[in-house]
């Protein structure tokens, strides 16, 4: 029963989920490919951390990767501003990264929703008379 | 920049759900100990009830436990992206359901976890709209036990709070925690239900205690938010009440605007007050209403209860309890059961109340109110009662604090307000014009730099006096040079900073007075001293002093024949004599010149000096700067001036030298007047002397217009243009040695600006008639005939008499000497004619003449 509370699983999972989800929308937007090389740079550049407290509990996630991906996402840098034409965005992050968030709401609300469930009953398990 | 890293966080707080679970953990222990004390008291009918009802409990929650582990590993499955695994996982369990019989055990256990997994893969496409069916399968199986146990009522209400949680979009904390809260009341209601065993109206009470629970929650939140909000709200009054309450003291504003400004200010307070006994009320309010749930009361018997209770109340609650307890056992203990004459099936009837219970119940009601409260509350939540109503407490002194400070602060405002329009601090200070304050503060920081700078100044002159030999009168000049110096740089201080100089004014002018009265005091006892040392009438000194024009020795040779070798003789030796004291009187004046440019020189410098380093004091560009950098400029030019005016104090010793008393008047009196004037008046020297260089440019632009040499060089060398009306002297003229000492004398009055007053016509009219200048004459219009000698003298001494030689001797003597002091001072600028007409009337006198 451990195994499926372990709320740090559950985040590393998502994580991996995100990555994943990042990856597949730089390769589909063709970001860092250049004629037909490709570098890869920013997609190899991802990695994520589940950093826990002293009871094992996630507390933070972080995500890294190269911070020249937010200008690609937002479409600027070289001068030129967001908004401006100049530089087309490619969105690769922003709206990825915030619908998973939501997602991992759900899961997470759930996630602590059966934890309180199986406390329980655990406890009354042990009352039978 | 590719280089650079990009962090994005997620910060999860898991605490308050982590905390939230340890509180159902420790209910669920207490429930345990509750059933199992239930069990001890022997209460069959119960404990056969309860057994019962958690069979079936225990058995759904195994179900759940069961279908949990689905979830979970759907979940699993989810977060691993293995939706293969999944459809396996489900193909595996259909099978298994496929090959059991509807009379196998398990069967619908089997059922149940192949609806679970098409239920997950549903949610691993998307579809979460089936999250909640782990809760609402619990909800359903407990909804049989609400009337009979409250487990299942908290169960119910932690379906329905995670159902929302499921549901939330927005953020965990607040939802989670009010549902979490609405829990715990629920329990706590749960709680007070099994201790005083009134289970009427369970359900609805329930109901409330959830619902009080998340309303507290959620009204908490919301106390939060109105705090912040506040705290903005003051943060940015904070700026709004400076700026107001300079606007108060800005006196420089109409009347009209400064009122504005107090209204404003006061309104602003007022605002602030009902913002802040405002929530102060709500905070008390949302935790008296909780407390008000817990036991029952109402608010206001509540603060009635609570302004009662004292430090006994705990003792006699839980006398009051126990007295309690007695009566519920007396009560259980006097019941009987009546029909079939003691088989089981009987009728339980109670009896009635014995005296002991009559008594106790008089007890009861007599019990103070606070005592009655505090029982309950033991009864209902243990001895964590006192939390709760700490909490309300604190709250309710909280909210009087705040009215009674916001009474206090509007009043306070009202009051500096007041004072403010009326031009006084709360202190009573006076306030003062910013401006004016910023002018003065500007000022008093220049002048104490300028003192500081000022002391400098003595302490070097003291240094002076005491290591450099410096004579007294040297020192007390220097010293008033500096007093004087000191004044006027403080003068300009203040006319800079627009503050008032009438002091200062005062001092300079009263300075000036002292110098002016020591000066004509000095010069008074040194004509008197003159007079009487040179009157021959003034009895035993007559001839005492060996510079004298007269002595005894004179008269006595003179009175006597004597051959022209001996005259010869006598008088080169009475020349050389007073050739010498001559040369002395010139060598002291000019020692005493310098040292009074020395002293001048220092104090210009130093002035300027100042000026420059007070100017690098001061901002950049601010109008102290430029005023110390005007006055470091007009030092400048006023030391130029003072060069040029020793320069021409040199050519005036020189002219002396050549005994022209027209001009020896300006060599004595010419540069003190130009030094006072570039000492005291930096400002009008500088414009003068504006003046006095653009002349000398001019000069150069216009070649020798003003006439004088032309320098060194060839006979054809060109050294400017020649204009109308001059009349140059060939190089053979200038360089002919009986020509040169008119050229000289001519040079001399040019120099000294008295070219055109120059008269030669005496001389040229002595050279013609033969009897050259030696006989006497005036060569310059006015003034004696001393100049003579210096003009002619190639002539012979044969043919001249005692008489005139004694004369030319005496007036040689007296206006050498002294004659000239005296007679600026007696007879004011005119007084050189005047003074040799004394001495004409000395000559009358002596000479008989």
């Amino acid at each position: 029963m451990a195994e499926n509370l372990d709320l740090k699983l559950t985040a590393e999972a998502w994580a991996k989920i995100v990555i994943e989800r990042w990856e597949r929308k730089i390769l589909r937007l063709k970001i860092g490919q250049y004629g037909n090389n490709s570098t890869h740079e920013l997609a190899k550049s991802f990695t994520h951390h589940v950093i826990t407290n002293a009871d094992g509990n996630p507390e933070q996630i972080e995500f890294t990767f190269n911070y020249y991906g937010k200008f690609v996402d937002m479409g600027v840098g070289n001068g030129v501003k967001y908004g401006e034409p100049g530089r087309k965005a490619k969105a690769w992050y922003s709206k990825t990264f915030f619908s998973q968030i939501e997602q991992f709401k759900i899961i997470w609300s759930e996630k602590y929703g059966l934890k309180a469930q199986m406390t329980i009953i655990d406890t009354i398990q042990n009352t039978t008379i | 920049m590719a280089n650079d890293t990009a962090k994005a966080t997620i910060y999860l707080d898991g605490k308050q759900a982590e905390s939230a679970i340890d509180i159902l953990k420790a209910k669920a222990a207490d429930l345990r100990k509750e059933l199992k004390k239930a069990q001890d008291a022997g209460d069959n009918i119960k404990m056969n009830k309860l057994s019962g009802e958690l069979t079936k409990v225990d058995s759904a929650l195994s179900g759940i436990r069961k279908e949990s582990f689905d979830v979970q590993k759907v979940l699993k499955d989810l977060n691993g992206s293995s939706m293969n695994d999944l459809k396996k996982a489900l193909g595996q369990t259909q099978k298994e359901y496929n090959r059991m019989k509807q009379t196998d055990a398990g069967y619908k256990d089997k059922k149940a976890e192949v609806d679970k997994l098409k239920n997950a893969i549903s949610e691993a496409n998307g579809t979460m709209k089936d999250s909640g069916t782990t809760w609402d399968k619990l909800k359903d199986t407990a909804s049989g036990l609400l009337p009979a146990f409250g487990f299942a009522a908290i169960a119910a209400g932690a379906a329905a709070a995670f159902g929302k949680i499921i549901n939330i979009t927005d953020t965990l904390g607040t939802q989670w925690e009010a549902s979490v809260n609405g829990m715990k009341e629920g329990l706590n209601e749960f709680w007070r239900t099994i201790a005083t065993g009134d289970w009427s109206n369970f359900t609805t009470r329930m109901q409330e205690a959830i619902a009080m629970g998340e309303k507290y929650i959620y009204t908490l939140d919301d106390i939060e938010d109105k705090t912040r909000s506040l705290d903005i709200i003051e943060a940015e009054s904070r700026g709004k009440i400076l700026d107001l309450e300079e606007k108060l003291r800005n006196k420089t504003l109409s009347k009209e605007e400064r009122i504005a400004a107090g209204q404003e200010r006061i309104k602003m307070e007022e605002d602030l007050a009902v913002r802040r006994t405002g929530l102060a009320q709500q905070t008390y309010d949302n935790e008296a209403e909780l407390t008000a749930l817990q036991t029952g009361l109402s608010k206001e018997q509540l603060k009635t209860v609570l302004s009662d209770m004292d430090s006994v109340t705990k003792i006699r609650a839980k006398a009051y309890n126990d007295q309690l307890d007695q009566y519920e056992k007396l009560k259980k203990a006097n019941v009987t059961t009546v029909g079939n004459n003691g088989m089981s099936g009987g009728i339980v009837v109670a009896l009635g109340e014995t005296d002991k219970m009559i008594e106790l119940k008089k007890l009861f009601q007599e019990a103070a109110p606070a005592t009655k409260l505090y029982a309950d509350q033991i009864r209902a939540t243990g001895n964590t009662t006192d939390e709760q109503l700490d909490k309300m407490v604190g709250s309710y002194v909280k909210l009087k604090e705040a009215e009674n400070s916001a009474k206090e602060n509007t009043k306070r405002v009202v009051t500096q307000t007041n004072s403010l329009l009326a031009g006084q601090e709360e202190t009573g200070e006076k306030i003062e014009n910013k401006s004016v304050k910023n002018k003065k503060d500007a000022s008093d920081k220049a002048l104490e730099i300028l003192d500081t700078a000022n002391n400098e100044r003595n302490k070097k002159l003291a240094d002076q006096y005491l290591n450099e030999n410096m004579t007294d009168a040297t020192f007390k000049a220097a010293q008033f040079k500096l007093e004087t110096d000191y004044l006027i740089a403080k003068q300009i201080i203040l006319q800079k900073n627009g503050q008032s100089t009438v002091d200062i004014d005062k001092q300079i002018n009263d300075k000036r007075i002292q110098s002016q009265k020591e000066f004509n005091d000095a010069m008074a006892k040194a004509e008197e001293e003159t007079l009487t040392k040179n009157d021959p009438l003034s009895g035993d000194e007559v001839g005492v002093d060996p510079a004298s024009m007269v002595t005894p020795e004179d008269i006595e040779f003179a009175s006597k024949k004597h051959s022209l070798d001996e005259w010869v003789e006598y008088l080169t030796q009475k020349t050389n004599e007073q050739l010498d004291i001559k040369k002395k009187a010139i060598d002291d004046e000019k020692a005493m010149q310098e040292a009074r440019e020395q002293i001048n020189d220092a104090q210009m410098s130093g002035i300027g000096q100042l000026a420059g380093v007070m100017a690098g004091m001061f901002e950049e560009g601010s109008a102290a700067q430029i005023a110390f950098f005007a006055l470091e400029k007009a030092m400048a030019i006023a030391q130029v001036w003072v060069n040029y005016a020793r320069e021409s104090s040199a050519i005036h010793f020189m002219a002396a030298t050549m005994g022209v008393p027209g001009i020896a008047w300006e060599a004595v009196m010419q540069p003190k007047a130009l030094i006072n004037a570039g000492i005291n008046t930096a400002i009008i020297t500088a414009q003068a002397v504006a003046q006095v260089v653009g002349s000398k440019k001019s000069k150069k632009e216009a070649g020798h217009v003003v006439g004088g040499f032309t320098g060194p060089g060839g006979k054809y060398d060109e050294k400017g243009p020649v204009h109308a009306n001059e009349y140059v002297i060939p190089m053979e003229g200038t360089q002919a040695a009986g020509i040169r000492p008119f050229i000289d004398l001519m040079e001399i009055a040019r120099r000294n600006g008295s070219l055109a007053r120059l008269d030669l016509r005496p001389v040229v009219q002595a050279m013609a008639s033969g009897n050259g200048y030696s006989s006497g004459g005036h060569a310059v219009k006015g003034s004696s005939s001393g100049s003579g000698v210096q003009v002619n003298n190639q002539s012979s001494l044969s043919g001249i008499t005692f008489e005139e030689l004694k004369r030319f001797n005496d007036i040689m003597n007296r206006l050498d000497k002294n004659g000239i002091k005296a007679s600026i001072n007696k007879y004011g600028v005119n007084g050189l004619d005047e003074g040799i007409k004394d001495i004409a009337k000395f000559n009358a006198k002596i000479f008989k003449k």
